[in-house]
């Protein structure tokens, strides 16, 4: 674990520094669950995004601990040690976008762009394609946007199911499938990269 | 039965108001001020960092949710896409460094710190990116 995450961060590091990489440390991801009883939004401002112009290869890193949710009492227990993330504590996406031909790096326009890749969350990997555009700015910069749904499986939604039972003791019968929590995640991802 | 319709009407209302006063609650429950709280690590930026990089997998279990106060030389000041003001901590001979995302109500303070500065801050650390990444960061000096 500790050598695969050095590793990876001195490949990622490394890579970032060359010419026809484009890097940011604060991309922006927003997600969203719409539930029966109340839709939980979260912001995380700390991703760290890097694509490679040339090989198109793109790739996004997040903290789990860097949500921030617009329900106070959730943000509040997320973000405290009682929730312990310590053993898986970032997302990662690890995608190649496939229409690279149809994009030129070095002329400003909007190009829509389809990517597919493979999401890291916690002990598990999904093939996740995407869909999006990149704005390549006068400036040399170029900004991304993509939209795509998370769907969570029932073996995931019986480990939120534990981790309530855990937290919250009296609440033996509740079950995210009564209180209608959603499969369905919605997530938004923007970022401006910059040559490092 | 005007008397009991009338203490019913009045218990439903109380009821109501206490449901919509404790769901306000949840709703906007504030974090803990992050001034009020001792940091469980007082260290230099560049030590932090180095030991996040010799041993990644331990300094998330011994740093993660914990609050750090940090001290470093500013690399570079930018802003988010929240419009927080981010702060590098970094030393020059230094690939990596500290990040720091400056709580919202830190807009005043953040405009006198200029790349070069040395300044210590303390926040909540979420783990480690390019750099160790603190939140909710509050200036100290």
């Amino acid at each position: 674990m500790k050598n695969g995450f050095l590793l990876f961060m001195v490949l990622f590091l490394s890579q970032a520094l060359t010419a026809q990489n484009y890097i940011t440390r604060t991309a922006h991801i927003h997600i969203r669950s719409d539930n029966k009883v109340q839709n939980i939004v979260a912001d995380n401002y700390q991703v760290a995004c890097q694509l490679n112009t040339q090989n198109g290869e793109f790739k996004i890193i997040a903290l789990i601990k860097s949500f921030e949710y617009q329900i106070g009492a959730m943000n509040r227990v997320m973000n405290t040690r009682d929730i312990n993330v310590t053993d898986y504590p970032r997302i990662t996406y690890d995608g190649k976008i496939t229409n690279l031909k149809q994009i030129n790096f070095s002329k400003p326009g909007t190009y829509p762009f389809k990517i597919n890749g493979m999401l890291f969350i916690w002990d598990e990997k999904r093939i996740t394609p995407a869909q999006g555009t990149l704005t390549v700015n006068s400036d040399g910069s170029i900004e991304g946007n993509s939209d795509f749904t998370i769907t969570i499986e029932d073996k995931n939604l019986n480990k939120i199911d534990d981790i309530i039972k855990a937290k919250l003791p009296g609440a033996i019968n509740l079950q995210p499938n009564a209180l209608g929590i959603s499969k369905d995640i919605q997530v938004k991802a923007t970022a401006l990269l910059k040559k490092p | 039965m005007k008397k009991i319709l009338k203490t019913v009407i009045l218990v439903v209302l109380v009821l109501a108001l206490i449901v919509a006063g404790a769901w306000y609650y949840i709703m906007h429950m504030p974090e803990k001020s992050m001034a009020k709280q001792s940091p469980d690590f007082v260290i230099e930026a560049a030590e932090l960092a180095a030991e996040y990089e010799n041993a990644p997998t331990a300094s998330d279990k011994k740093y993660i949710d914990r609050v750090v106060e940090v001290s470093g030389i500013v690399a570079d000041i930018s802003h988010d896409q929240n419009d927080q003001t981010v702060i590098i901590l970094r030393d020059e001979q230094s690939l990596t460094g500290v990040l720091c995302t400056l709580d919202e109500k830190q807009e005043k303070a953040a405009a006198g710190i200029a790349v070069g500065d040395r300044i210590t801050l303390k926040g909540t650390c979420t783990g480690m990116l390019f750099e160790v990444v603190l939140n909710r960061c509050i200036l100290i000096k």
